[in-house]
């Protein structure tokens, strides 16, 4: 081992020193800072903001996007993008409803539709992005709108309500006084644990995300890791649609449109790279923790929901923007 | 064509191409080229831009499939029709930029494709088995006496010099019989070349074949055994390092000429063909 051996291992790998771990631990809570900012300055605003009722709200508006923005961060992760997951859920929430409502289907048996529904469209965009080589973006800029249509021609465009009984315990019913929904993203936030990084579909999405090629010259096959990765997202969408609908007691056809961008937007803002191979479930759930809190403090602030959709959109843009500054002072690094 | 050691005995090639030919529409890359590389050899591939370098190392590599001749590995003829299959032969390369993962750490980068699991929960749930990885990558890493600490840093973290040994690494842990390296220190500060350059000489000293593409001659009449060059697709010279110097190096790659067999006129019989 020479001295210059030595002096490269020293700056390269060697720095992970104190200095780092605490960089480190900063970037990681960096996040749940904003939050308690946000939190803050609403309570500035508005004296007596903080409630329990209000902060439970909060997170339970969250969960619907959460559970999304899960689903997207594995699809950004592996370098890509899904832009249909709101009208996909819009999709799932009517297939439901039209099964359950009209059909007479169990419930039970409409979750597995809602599901099944979701992630059928997730494999359909799965199969276009892997095997006819299309851009991601592209493929699931198309399916936002034939989802939408589907979602409008299964509910001929009307809004269903008559689900039974009980169904709105799913969003409305507490277990200890803890939110059943929020339960239910704490179950599949765990799952997705696994997925992330105990399956090959997890662990491949990090590795393609990172060098795509050097992936497929491992002699992984890409394609079926890329068709399960965006199933998981259309899956993930179906999932949220079912504690959508239980939230508002009824499945409508143009409900989810809009959510895509919460969903990225709390990917980003959750430490996600739109260059992909960066990303944490846990990112994902305080990302839409912060776009929740975000929305439900305008409100709160009276802004109207035209402002909101602004506001949105502006954070988005600063998110992704942050995002591409962190990332050139890594490769500079 | 069989190798002459130095006391005579044959011995057998660990990959042999014979005749091989490509042919791109009507212009030939290739044509009728012989090419093999031993145990415990560095075979170093010679050749401005065009002289087919490329093309030969891909048709090793399963990438392009050669229009005529015929491949032997370990004395068997191989069909190398895939990137797959050339890995099942034992045939690895290493690429100058494709062949990490910048954003995860060693280990993951190691095994990446062939990851070891364990079963938990009494078998019912299977996990990756980070911790044997991790050994099996700090042994792997000592063996080739490459100087890495923290191997669960993002490969991003390391030097150049390290991330080539890394790459470097990885295709011997696949027990690659062949490892084939383009350019391998290329783009390297210089004690980084020395890093990847000290590896590969300890590799052939273990007994593994590779094949070292480069531009570098200092590399080149460093740690090669032999050197074959290519010009317009054709062999120019194949001979022990030992037969040529640097200069002449240029010299034949450029004019396309075999000096040597001029000044040796009792020159090794293998240089003829």
């Amino acid at each position: 081992m020479t001295a210059g051996q030595e002096n490269i291992t020293t700056v390269g790998a060697g720095s992970t020193s104190t200095k780092d771990l605490t960089l480190r631990l900063l970037d990681k809570l960096s996040t749940v800072l904003v939050f308690i900012l946000i939190l803050a300055l609403l309570e500035a605003a508005r004296p007596g903001f903080i409630t329990f009722s209000n902060v439970s709200l909060i997170f339970l508006q969250a969960t619907t996007r959460a559970i999304l923005a899960i689903g997207e961060m594995l699809v950004i992760i592996s370098g890509g993008i899904d832009i249909s997951v709101g009208t996909v859920m819009s999709l799932a929430m009517v297939t439901m409803g039209v099964s359950v409502i009209d059909g007479g289907m169990p419930m039970e048996l409409g979750f597995v539709v809602a599901i099944g529904a979701g992630a059928l469209m997730g494999s359909a965009n799965g199969f276009l992005v892997a095997f006819a080589r299309l851009p991601s973006f592209i493929v699931t800029l198309g399916t936002l709108g034939i989802a939408q249509g589907m979602a409008l021609m299964i509910s001929n465009g009307r809004s269903l309500y008559g689900f039974p009984p009980g169904f709105d315990l799913i969003a409305g019913g507490t277990i200890l006084g803890i939110p059943v929904a929020v339960i239910i993203l704490a179950v599949f936030a765990v799952i997705m644990l696994g997925v992330f990084y105990e399956t090959k579909v997890g662990r491949y999405a990090f590795t393609m995300g990172g060098n795509e090629e050097a992936t497929r010259r491992a002699g992984i096959n890409l394609r079926a890791y890329k068709v399960a990765i965006f199933a998981i997202s259309g899956a993930t969408a179906g999932l949220a649609s079912i504690i959508l609908a239980s939230r508002i007691d009824s499945a409508h056809p143009g409900i989810g449109f809009g959510y895509e961008l919460d969903a990225i937007a709390a990917v980003v803002i959750g430490g996600g790279s739109l260059m992909g191979g960066r990303g944490t479930v846990w990112g994902a759930i305080i990302g839409a923790l912060i776009m929740a809190e975000i929305r439900f403090g305008l409100n709160v602030l009276g802004m109207s929901p035209f402002i909101q959709q602004i506001v949105v959109g502006v954070i988005l843009i600063a998110a992704v923007y942050i995002d591409t500054l962190r990332t050139r002072a890594r490769i500079k690094h | 064509m069989i190798a002459q050691s130095d006391s005579g005995t044959r011995i057998l090639p660990i990959v042999e191409m014979r005749g091989i030919s490509k042919f791109f529409g009507g212009v030939a890359a290739l044509e009728d080229v012989d090419f093999h590389v031993n145990k415990g050899e560095v075979v170093a591939l010679l050749g401005d831009n065009g002289a087919g370098k490329s093309t030969l190392i891909k048709i090793l590599a399963g990438a392009v499939f050669p229009s005529e001749g015929s491949i032997h590995v370990d004395g068997q003829e191989a069909e190398i029709g895939s990137p797959a299959r050339a890995k099942e032969l034992g045939i690895e390369t290493v690429y100058q930029d494709l062949a990490l993962c910048d954003n995860v750490d060693v280990p993951t980068n190691i095994f990446l494709g062939r990851e070891i699991r364990r079963s938990v929960v009494r078998g019912l749930v299977s996990v990756f088995d980070r911790r044997r990885m991790a050994e099996e990558t700090r042994r792997l890493l000592t063996d080739l006496k490459i100087n890495i600490t923290d191997i669960h840093a993002p490969v991003r973290d390391f030097s150049g010099g390290q991330r080539q040994t890394i790459a470097i690494a990885k295709s011997v842990y696949s027990a690659a019989k062949l490892i084939i390296m383009d350019e391998p220190t290329a783009a390297l500060g210089v004690a980084q070349q020395e890093q990847v350059l000290t590896l590969i000489e300890g590799l052939r000293n273990r007994g593994e074949a590779i094949v070292l593409i480069s531009h570098n001659m200092d590399d080149v009449m460093r740690v090669a055994d032999r050197v074959v060059i290519l010009k317009t697709g054709r062999v120019v010279t194949n001979r022990p390092v030992g037969e040529v110097d640097r200069d002449g190096l240029i010299r034949m790659i450029i004019s396309g000429i075999d000096e040597a067999l001029e000044l040796t006129a009792a020159g090794s019989p293998e240089a003829r063909t």
